[in-house]
């Protein structure tokens, strides 16, 4: 078998390894670059999975993350449909499903995540959401059938249940917790989004303990310890288990993720891991963070490339953690870390379309969550983040007063 | 032929912001900076949004999706996720009215 060898070679052709690849050619990086997928798609993002794309509103083609000639034109090598499945960190190899071997320089695990199962065997109508492949059979089961039932209200669930009742199916939501969004959010702001799915006709389950699915050939219920709900298709979303057993395996450290200085660094001096998958160093909050975030996969693959080019002085991983929700036509930003115990300062009302909720603890801001229309939150929840970057706690009063431009307080 | 479109006052735009302009079938964004007066397409280039709910900071629009970042002056793609430029249209002002030159 011919042996390739390679300068930077990625495992995981997702978001955070194509942004690292871009990143090292936008660095000046000019060895050889190749990147690994067990998908046979190219680098696709995900956000688009529980939305547009479940809806048919946007293909493949639509939400690439670099379109296939920029590889090309950036001389990045891809290997699609292909496994790494060891690690030989003497060697510096990576040995392919197919018992090809590639050596490299640098390694980068960008390897994500899987949705964490139920236990019990596979039921046809139950499906899980995590790759294309997901989105599309799950897209043409919707189209197909009526009642949907989503296991786990964490935002993913949630966005489903937003598009299976935009295409008309009747909608449930079963979660374990008394509330949803639990993990995530205070319990005033979960409040207004059940408020809004309620209106759009969503049912709850709260408290609810699974007993198992009911149905032969193919799902017809769902069994709970007090009840049973009429389904014909369900979603499980109760989270990610990050793709670890790699870096395992040669010897690396992992503790919920792969672990990783501010750097990216693993504890081997030639391999990395970003995204998903990394428990990473972060600076700002001093302490280990993994996060499941399309911008966290986006910086560290800048991160990433940075360290491997050894511009390592500035760039590092201190960036307070933004994510969105699209919901209906509403949509979350929230930046920062915070308690769900938390307390909120508010500012406008859901009721007008644009709700900020200013998150602090002792009297530290340590987040800013918007819920609006549209994008009408997005520049309050940017200028939040700023501040949160700064290390910020303007006076309560003024972040509460609509008159006062949070731009201002910036510069306070 | 040159085409100037009388798009705004000079005060309809606050400082350090912009405004959405429309006009025929398309759409731009006008902005209000230290540097002067500015025009681009209004349309991110990631995915269909406007940019109007976005934030300027200085030269820099960031679309309010998903934060992707322009050069306003030039319309130049800045950071991930936006990788191909936004157009951009020369500007003029004449006494407090704000024209954009399309052609
Ligand atoms: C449905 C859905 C909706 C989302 N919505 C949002 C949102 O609205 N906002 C937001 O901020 N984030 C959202 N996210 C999260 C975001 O998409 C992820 O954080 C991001 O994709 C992480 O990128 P990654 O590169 O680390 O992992 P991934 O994108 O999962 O890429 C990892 C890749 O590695 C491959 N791989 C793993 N092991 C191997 C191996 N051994 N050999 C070869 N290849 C391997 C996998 O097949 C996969 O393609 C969403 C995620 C999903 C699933
Ligand atoms: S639509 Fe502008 S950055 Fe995505």
């Amino acid at each position: 078998m011919r042996e390739l060898k390679v300068g930077t070679l990625i495992i995981g052709a997702g978001q955070a390894g194509a942004s690292a690849a871009f990143a090292l050619r936008e660095k000046g990086y000019s060895d050889p670059v190749c990147i690994i997928g067990e998908e046979a798609l190219p680098p696709y993002e995900r956000p688009p999975l529980s939305k547009a794309v479940l809806r048919e509103e946007k293909s493949l083609s639509d939400i690439l993350v670099r379109d296939l000639p920029a590889y090309d034109s950036h001389n990045i090598q891809l290997m699609l449909g292909s496994r790494a499945e060891q690690i030989l960190p003497q060697e510096q190899q990576v040995k392919l499903g197919d018992g090809q071997v590639i050596s490299y320089d640098n390694l980068i695990l960008a390897t994500g995540g899987r949705p964490r199962q139920l236990p019990g065997k596979a039921l046809p109508g139950v499906h899980y959401l995590r790759s294309h492949g997901d989105g599309t059979r799950l897209a043409a089961e919707l189209k197909q059938y009526k009642k949907l039932a989503v296991i786990g209200g964490g935002f993913i669930g949630l966005e489903v249940a937003a598009s299976a009742r935009k295409m008309g199916l009747e909608v449930c939501v079963i979660e374990a917790a008394p509330r949803v969004l639990q993990r995530s959010l205070p319990e005033t702001i979960a409040a207004d989004v059940v408020a809004l799915h309620e209106d759009q006709g969503v049912e709850f389950h709260y408290n609810a303990r699974l007993q198992g699915f009911a149905g032969t050939d193919r799902l017809s219920g769902i069994q709970l310890e007090d009840k049973s709900i009429d389904a014909d298709i369900a979603v499980v979303g109760i989270g990610l288990i990050p793709n670890t057993e790699l870096a395992e395996t040669a010897g690396l450290a992992v503790d919920n993720g792969i672990c990783t200085d501010a750097q990216c660094r693993t504890g081997n001096a030639h391999i990395y891991a970003i995204g998903d998958c990394a428990n990473s160093y972060h600076t700002y909050y001093q302490r280990a963070v993994r996060l499941e975030s399309w911008q966290n996969a986006n910086l560290q693959g800048a991160i990433v490339a940075a360290a491997i080019c050894a511009e390592t002085s500035d760039i590092q991983n201190d960036a307070v953690p933004w994510l969105w929700s699209d919901q209906y036509d509403w949509s979350f930003q929230v930046a920062g870390i915070f308690d769900s115990q938390a307390q909120l300062i508010s500012r406008g009302s859901a009721a007008e379309g644009k709700q900020i909720w200013f998150i602090h603890s002792d009297g530290v801001l340590t987040g800013v969550v918007g819920w609006g229309k549209g994008t009408s939150i997005a520049k309050d929840v940017r200028v939040g983040q700023m501040l949160l970057q700064q290390g910020k706690t303007p006076p309560f009063d003024m972040l509460a007063d609509e008159n006062i431009s949070l731009k201002k307080l910036l510069k306070l | 032929m040159t085409d100037w479109v009388l798009a705004c006052a000079t005060d309809d735009i606050d400082e350090e912001d912009l405004i959405r302009f429309d006009h025929e079938d398309k759409t731009y964004a006008i902005y209000n900076t230290d540097n002067g007066f500015f025009a681009t397409a209004g349309y991110c280039t990631h995915e269909v949004q406007h940019l109007e709910d976005g934030l300027v900071i200085g030269n820099v629009i960031e679309c309010p999706l998903h934060q992707g970042r322009f050069e306003i002056s030039s319309g130049k793609a800045l950071s991930a996720p936006v990788c191909e430029d936004l157009v951009s249209y020369p500007v003029k002002v004449e006494g407090d009215q704000i024209y954009i030159q399309i052609v």
